[in-house]
């Protein structure tokens, strides 16, 4: 990425890290993060319009409801993951195992 | 009114390209059992405050205010041939921006500004008997604009308003600048000349000609120590203050906006001809 992504951005991008081969809902990954939908949307948007970010629709909806959509992220999408979650490590203090 | 009626409706004013953004949302909203109004309310923040959303949703809004503006304008003119004349100018002007439809937000500002100078002249009418040339010529040449700035290439246009705003820089210094021709049309000259090649040159030079012509028509008529009004130098009783009338630079400059467009067009006809 270019620009240092925003602290919900990294939350975002570590969220969806963290089990990268999974499919996610976006009101989920909205609780999981602790952001609303008025947030994480532009968030989603802006990572797939980078190349981050893989959506698809769920191939069998609950009968009467409309398809939702699924998230996870791209290779390039777990390597910024990795990139941002990097300065995060070197800020978090160490501890001494003794 | 539901959530989903609420999302549904704002969600319509994402683009294109963003409308499954919009079904995603809705279709999270559908499987939502509590919540549903803090999570419809949170999506149209988001959609809202999109830079691209403003871009479609402002120029709409713009329109309205200036179709209002019109109505109420149309209404204070006394003479009734005037007004239907003015009534007619409204609605070319109307069908000519709405076939525009700009794509891009220099296109969508160059529409705003010819809108608000249609409004200024329509001001003017009122008191006025007799108006059919004045209405002919002024619908003709904002129709022209029209055409050509909304499809101009957003180059040249940043250029002709760089050089209108060093224009004004001019005449702020020295306020004899606006009250001859001359400095505004070195000021386009010098814009196409900035702009290299003909399509943007040609559009610096439409676009700083009609800024420069909005600004006579519009602040500085309003600012002393100019005499607040624009008719020609030539008629008693003289001042060297006096601002130039604008109607010059505007014949000048829509003869360059009429090239634009057709250069625009034949340069589009071109490249869809050597793309087949």
């Amino acid at each position: 990425m270019s620009r240092r992504p925003s602290r919900q951005t990294v939350a975002v991008l570590a969220a969806m890290a963290a089990d990268p081969a999974e499919w996610r809902y976006g009101y989920e990954l909205g609780r999981e993060v602790g952001l609303k939908a008025g947030s994480l949307y532009p968030i989603l948007m802006r990572l797939g319009d980078r190349g981050l970010l893989e959506s698809t629709w769920e191939a069998e909806p609950p009968p009467g409801r409309p398809p939702r959509h699924l998230y996870r992220l791209t290779a390039d999408g777990i390597a910024a993951a990795r990139e941002a979650a990097a300065p995060m490590r070197a800020l978090r203090p160490v501890r001494s195992a003794g | 009114m539901t959530p989903d009626t609420l999302l549904r409706w704002v969600v319509q004013l994402l683009p294109a390209q963003r409308q499954e953004w919009g079904l995603a949302m809705r279709a999270e909203l559908a499987g939502l059992e509590r919540g549903r109004w803090g999570f419809a309310l949170s999506c149209a923040r988001g959609v809202l405050g999109r830079p691209e959303t403003l871009l479609r949703f402002v120029p709409r809004l713009l329109a309205l205010g200036a179709f209002m503006a019109a109505v109420w304008l149309l209404a204070e003119i006394q003479d009734g041939p005037v007004r239907l004349e003015a009534i007619a100018m409204v609605s070319v002007l109307g069908v000519v921006a709405w076939f525009t439809r700009p794509a891009r937000l220099m296109g969508a500002a160059a529409l705003a500004i010819l809108g608000a100078e249609g409004l200024i002249f329509l001001r003017g009418l009122q008191g006025e008997s007799d108006a059919t040339a004045g209405i002919v010529i002024w619908t003709t040449m904002l129709s022209i604009y029209a055409l050509a700035l909304t499809r101009a290439p957003a180059r040249g246009c940043a250029i002709g308003a760089a050089v209108a705003a060093a224009w004004l820089v001019a005449t702020v210094i020295d306020p004899g600048v606006p009250t001859s021709n001359g400095p505004a049309l070195l000021a386009t000259a010098f814009a196409a000349i900035c702009a290299r090649g003909r399509i943007p040159g040609l559009c610096a030079a439409a676009t700083a000609a009609l800024l420069i012509a909005v600004l006579i028509d519009g602040p500085l008529d309003l600012l002393s120590p100019w005499v607040a009004n624009n008719a020609p130098p030539v008629y008693p009783p003289v001042s060297v203050d006096r601002l130039v009338d604008s109607v010059g630079i505007w014949l000048f400059g829509t003869l360059i906006a009429a090239a634009l467009a057709l250069a625009t067009r034949a340069n589009g006809h071109a490249n869809v001809t050597s793309a087949a």
